[in-house]
C-alpha cells in the first residue's frame, strides 16, 4: 500500500480519467440528443412514432450495454461502419443511455401541472411557445436530480468500454495491476479517481439545483443570513433600563429588555417578504 | 342547446355541478371539441377550416389569439415559475408580440387595477388564493379580449377570499362593459353582474332569461329547485 499516493498522481492512469470522461461525455452527449429525439416522439400526436420509439427503448433497455458494445466494434465494421475505440464506445453508451434519459424527459414534461399548460393554450400559445415559456422551464427543474443520477450511472457504465480496448481508467487499472502485481494500491487508487469524478458530479448537480431554485436568495443575502447574529444586533437594539410605555405591543425578551413592535411601512413590508422568502 | 350573447353584454351559466358549464365553457375557446353543433365567436367558428374540418393545434392557437377570448379558471392555473407581473407580460410577448417595455408596462397597470402592484414581483406560489385569482384575472384581460369566459372564478377560494375577487369582476363589468360570460354557484354575484341567466342541466339548456326574471320566477321546476338549494345555503334574500 506504500505507493497508493504514487499511483494516484500516476500520469498513466490520469491519462486513463480522461478516456473516461470522454466516452461519459460522448455518450451522455449522444444519449440526450437521442433522448429528446424519442421523448418527442413518444410525446407526439402521431402514433406511429410513438411506437417506433416505444420499439427502440425495448430493445435498447433490454439488451445489456456490453452487447451492444462489442456489436458496436465488432459487427458494424462488417457492414462498412468502422468506428475508432472510442467511437464505438460513444456510440453503444449513447444508444444505451437514449431511452434513460427520454423516460426522464417525458417523465418531466408529463409532471408539468395540466392546468397550466391549458391556460397557456386558451392565452393562444402554440405547442412550440407552450414547451419553451412554459413546460420547459418547469420540466427542467424537476429533472435535474434524474439527470444526475444518469450522469453518474453513464460515468461508471464507460468502464465497460474496457472490453472493447479502450485505454479508460478501469483498462489501464487492470492492466497497471497485472503488470506490477501491486493490486490492493492501484485498484484501491482508481476506486478513489471514480469516486473523486462521481463526488464531482454530485457537487454540479447541487449547485445547478441552486441555481434553477426559484426562491434562490442571492449569495450577499446568505452570508448576512448566516451572519444573523449580527444582524439581529443592529436591527433590534434592546431598549434596554427603560420603563415599558404603557400602550403598545411589547415582546419581554429578557428581564430589563423590551422589544417595541413597530408597524411597518407597506413598502418595507413588501420588500422584507421579498427578502424572507 | 343554442344560445347567443350578440347584443348581451354578460351572461352567467348556473347548474348544478356536471351540468356542462364548464364544457360550455371550453367549447367556446375550443378546449374541448364539441360532438356536435356549432359555437361561433366574432362570427367565426374558432378552431375550424372553413370546410368544418379541425385545423392544427398550432393554427388553432393563433386563432384564438386572434379572436380574442379570455379565460378564468377556477384553478387560477398561473404559471408557476414566472412572477405576478411576467405571468401577464410573459403571453403579451410570446403570443402577441409586444415589446418588453410595453408589455411591463400594462402588466403593471392591470396589476395597479386589481390591487396587486405591491406583489408585481411575488412568485404564484407566495400570493393568496383570492391574490392568485386577481392576477389570473388580469393576464385574461391584457390583451383585451372581446369575451372574457370565467369558469367557476371563485369556487376554489376559501370564504373570506371570495369577496376581493368578485370586487375585481364587479368593477370589471362595470367600468369597461366587458362582455363575459360567467360559470358560477354565487347567486347574489350572479344577480349582481349578469344581464341574462342560462340554467343548464345534464348537458342542455333547461331555461334562460333575464337575470331578474329568472331569479325570481323560474319556470322550470328543475331551475326552481335548484334555486331553493343553493339558495337556502347562500342567499336567503332571493324569493324561491
Amino acid at each position: 500500500m506504500e505507493l497508493f499516493a504514487h499511483y494516484l498522481s500516476l500520469p498513466y492512469l490520469l491519462r486513463g480519467i480522461e478516456f473516461t470522461l470522454a466516452v461519459t461525455g460522448l455518450g451522455l452527449l449522444g444519449g440526450l440528443l437521442m433522448g429528446l429525439v424519442l421523448a418527442s416522439m413518444q410525446l407526439s400526436r402521431f402514433w406511429l412514432l410513438a411506437i417506433l420509439a416505444r420499439a427502440y427503448t425495448v430493445i435498447f433497455r433490454g439488451t445489456p450495454l456490453i452487447l451492444q458494445l462489442v456489436f458496436a466494434y465488432d459487427a458494424l465494421p462488417q457492414i462498412g461502419i468502422k468506428l475508432s475505440a472510442i467511437g464505438a464506445a460513444g456510440l453503444a453508451l449513447s444508444a444505451n443511455e437514449a431511452p434513460f434519459i427520454a423516460e426522464i424527459l417525458r417523465g418531466g414534461v408529463l409532471g408539468v401541472d395540466r392546468g397550466q399548460i391549458v391556460a397557456g393554450q386558451a392565452l393562444g400559445m402554440t405547442p412550440g411557445v407552450l414547451m419553451r415559456r412554459v413546460i420547459a422551464p418547469q420540466a427542467i427543474r424537476t429533472m435535474v436530480p434524474a439527470l444526475g443520477n444518469e450522469t453518474v450511472s453513464a460515468l461508471k457504465n464507460s468502464s465497460l468500454a474496457s472490453v472493447i480496448a479502450v485505454e479508460e481508467l478501469t483498462l489501464r487499472s487492470t492492466q497497471l495491476a497485472s503488470s506490477t502485481f501491486d493490486f490492493f494500491s492501484i485498484f484501491f487508487a482508481s476506486g478513489l479517481m471514480y469516486l473523486a469524478l462521481t463526488g464531482a458530479v454530485s457537487v454540479i448537480q447541487l449547485i445547478i439545483e441552486d441555481l434553477l431554485d426559484l426562491d434562490r436568495v442571492p449569495m450577499k443575502e446568505r452570508l448576512a443570513r448566516l451572519l444573523s447574529w449580527r444582524r439581529i444586533g443592529t436591527l433590534v437594539a434592546p431598549i434596554s433600563n427603560r420603563p415599558a410605555p404603557a400602550s403598545g405591543t411589547h415582546l419581554a425578551t429578557g428581564p430589563a429588555e423590551v422589544v417595541k413592535l413597530v408597524p411597518m411601512a407597506p413598502a418595507d413590508r413588501a420588500a422584507r417578504s421579498k427578502r424572507v422568502r | 342547446m343554442s344560445s347567443s350573447c350578440r347584443w348581451l353584454r354578460r351572461i352567467a351559466l348556473l347548474g348544478p355541478s356536471g351540468s356542462g358549464k364548464s364544457t360550455l365553457l371550453r367549447c367556446i375557446n375550443r378546449l374541448e371539441t364539441c360532438d356536435s353543433g356549432t359555437v361561433r365567436v366574432g362570427g367565426r367558428r374558432l378552431g375550424y377550416k372553413d370546410d368544418g374540418s379541425s385545423l392544427t393545434p398550432r393554427a388553432i392557437a393563433k386563432e384564438r389569439a386572434s379572436v380574442g377570448v379570455g379565460m378564468v379558471f377556477q384553478q387560477f392555473n398561473l404559471f408557476g415559475h414566472l412572477s405576478a407581473k411576467e405571468n401577464i407580460a410573459g403571453p403579451l410577448r410570446w403570443v402577441h408580440g409586444w415589446s418588453r417595455p410595453d408589455a411591463d408596462r400594462r402588466a403593471h397597470e392591470l396589476l395597479r387595477r386589481v390591487g396587486l402592484s405591491y406583489r408585481a414581483d411575488a412568485l404564484p406560489r407566495h400570493l393568496s388564493g383570492g391574490q392568485q385569482q386577481r392576477v389570473a384575472i388580469a393576464r385574461a384581460l391584457a390583451p383585451n379580449p372581446t369575451v372574457l369566459l370565467l369558469d367557476e372564478p371563485t369556487s376554489a377560494l376559501d370564504p373570506e377570499l371570495v369577496n376581493e375577487v368578485l370586487d375585481v369582476i364587479k368593477r370589471l363589468a362595470v367600468e369597461d362593459g366587458l362582455t363575459m360570460i360567467i360559470a358560477t354557484h354565487q347567486l347574489r354575484f350572479a344577480d349582481e353582474v349578469a344581464d341574462r341567466i342560462v340554467f343548464l342541466s345534464g348537458g342542455s339548456i333547461i331555461e334562460e332569461g333575464p337575470t331578474h326574471e329568472i331569479l325570481s320566477q323560474p319556470k322550470n321546476p328543475l331551475t326552481a329547485r335548484f334555486l331553493r338549494v343553493v339558495g337556502d345555503e347562500r342567499l336567503p334574500g332571493v324569493p324561491s
